[in-house]
């Protein structure tokens, strides 16, 4: 007599729909008393529960892993991009380079006796009302220092946080405006920015 | 104050504060991104929506959990397991293709992440953990600790199933996954998962029957 394969027993375990070999168990001792094994051992299979952890233990776990994937890339972001834009120094030391581009152009440009803004505008008011105080050479009026000391007292995420972002390429392009004469002076001033002890 | 705002508002002295805005709205997101399907929770995700992750995490992390337990049998490394799961489900989900569901995908890492812990020990020496089992209320102390003691006898039996044995019986007793599954995430054939299952019950009784009771 051919016994039931392993397949077989496993169907009839499970009672799957269709499964053959019920006729045979009828008549073979043996292959029923394989089946009635597997059943006992699935049964204590069955029965044994995993211990229910304590019901605080699952928010724990979602914050464990939440701040585990918050110390990753982001799933959809290429990770070298990711990690460029997560550090924060080079994005900083980036922001810095240009505040300090912008802000030598605009001193340059006072030197060379180019209007400033306000200079501009104080051309068509009466000389009384806007008389422009003299600060180390340079011509600064009240709004302008009020500006400067604004901008002095504000660091990278303050900047940020009010919306105040720097466009990708803004760099350059105040470069490119610069005369060679301003360029050198740039150059110079960075040099001796650079020259500076930090505090 | 107001003294110094009105000052400073007409440019005499220089703002000493910060004001910083900032909103807590995760829970929101979390919770409208809460009806979406697991398809739609990975599409969100890949989007950039964190949150879509927490509803996956919240979703799945029970399973996951219980799954790792299986293999390793303590809590601990369970809950270690657990997060690891979740961690490189979370690298790899760029790569997930939906050919199967997020469930089974899951359960694939989760298998494979115990694996390598569990071979990285000896297994013959794998505690039986009794101490954190949470009695059934609806039995007396020594009814529920007799319960406790055979469950966590069969647990070490199924922890010295061969790697395969294993891996089928835990998926299939305990998480009602098909065969057609169970053969893709440990790779072969139905018939194999099938055969696998039939020796792990036949190998889990005579390990049972062989412990002193």
């Amino acid at each position: 007599m051919k016994h039931l394969s392993r397949e077989a027993l496993i169907d009839l375990l499970e009672e799957t729909p269709g499964a053959s070999g019920r006729a045979h168990l009828e008549v073979c001792r043996r292959c029923r008393k394989e089946l009635e094994a597997l059943g006992r051992a699935l049964g204590d299979a069955r029965a044994a529960e995993v211990p229910e952890p304590s019901p605080l233990f699952w928010p724990h776990l979602s914050e464990r892993v939440r701040h585990a994937v918050d110390a990753e890339p982001a799933a959809g972001i290429e990770p070298a991009r990711a990690a460029w834009w997560r550090s924060r120094g080079a994005l900083s030391l980036a922001a810095a380079a240009v505040v300090l581009l912008v802000a030598a152009v605009v001193m340059i440009r006072v030197w060379s006796g180019g209007p400033s803004p306000s200079q501009a505008a104080a051309k068509v008011q009466p000389a009384a009302a806007t008389a422009p105080a003299e600060s180390h050479g340079m011509v600064v009026d009240e709004p302008w220092q009020l500006v400067a000391q604004a901008a002095d007292g504000m660091d990278f995420d303050a900047a940020s946080e009010a919306g105040m972002t720097v466009s990708p390429g803004s760099a350059d392009q105040a470069a490119m405006q610069l005369s060679p004469a301003e360029r050198r002076e740039l150059t110079r001033l960075l040099e001796a920015e650079l020259q500076r002890p930090v505090l | 104050m107001m003294e110094g705002i009105d000052q400073v508002w007409a440019g005499r002295i220089r703002p000493q504060w910060t004001v910083k805005v900032t909103s807590d709205d995760r829970p929101d997101r979390q919770a409208s991104l809460a009806g979406l399907d697991d398809r739609g929770l990975v599409a969100a995700c890949r989007a950039g929506h964190h949150e879509a992750f927490d509803v996956i995490v919240e979703r799945h992390r029970r399973a996951v959990y219980r799954l790792c337990y299986r293999f390793v049998g303590n809590h601990e490394d369970a809950s270690d397991l657990t997060q690891d799961v979740f961690l490189r489900a979370y690298r790899a989900l760029r790569r997930f293709k939906g050919d199967s569901s997020l469930g089974t995908w899951l359960y694939r890492i989760g298998v494979n992440v115990s694996l390598n812990r569990v071979s990285a020990r000896t297994l013959p020496g794998e505690p039986i953990e009794v101490r954190d089992q949470v009695p059934d209320g609806g039995d007396d102390p020594a009814t529920a600790l007799l319960r406790s003691e055979r469950s966590a006898r069969v647990r070490a039996a199924i922890t010295r199933l061969p790697r395969k044995q294993r891996v089928t019986l835990i998926l299939r007793v305990y998480h009602e996954l098909p065969h057609q599954e169970i053969a893709e995430i440990v790779g072969g054939s139905v018939g194999a998962v099938k055969a696998n299952f039939f020796h792990a019950l036949k190998n889990l009784r005579k390990l049972l029957a062989d412990e002193p009771t």
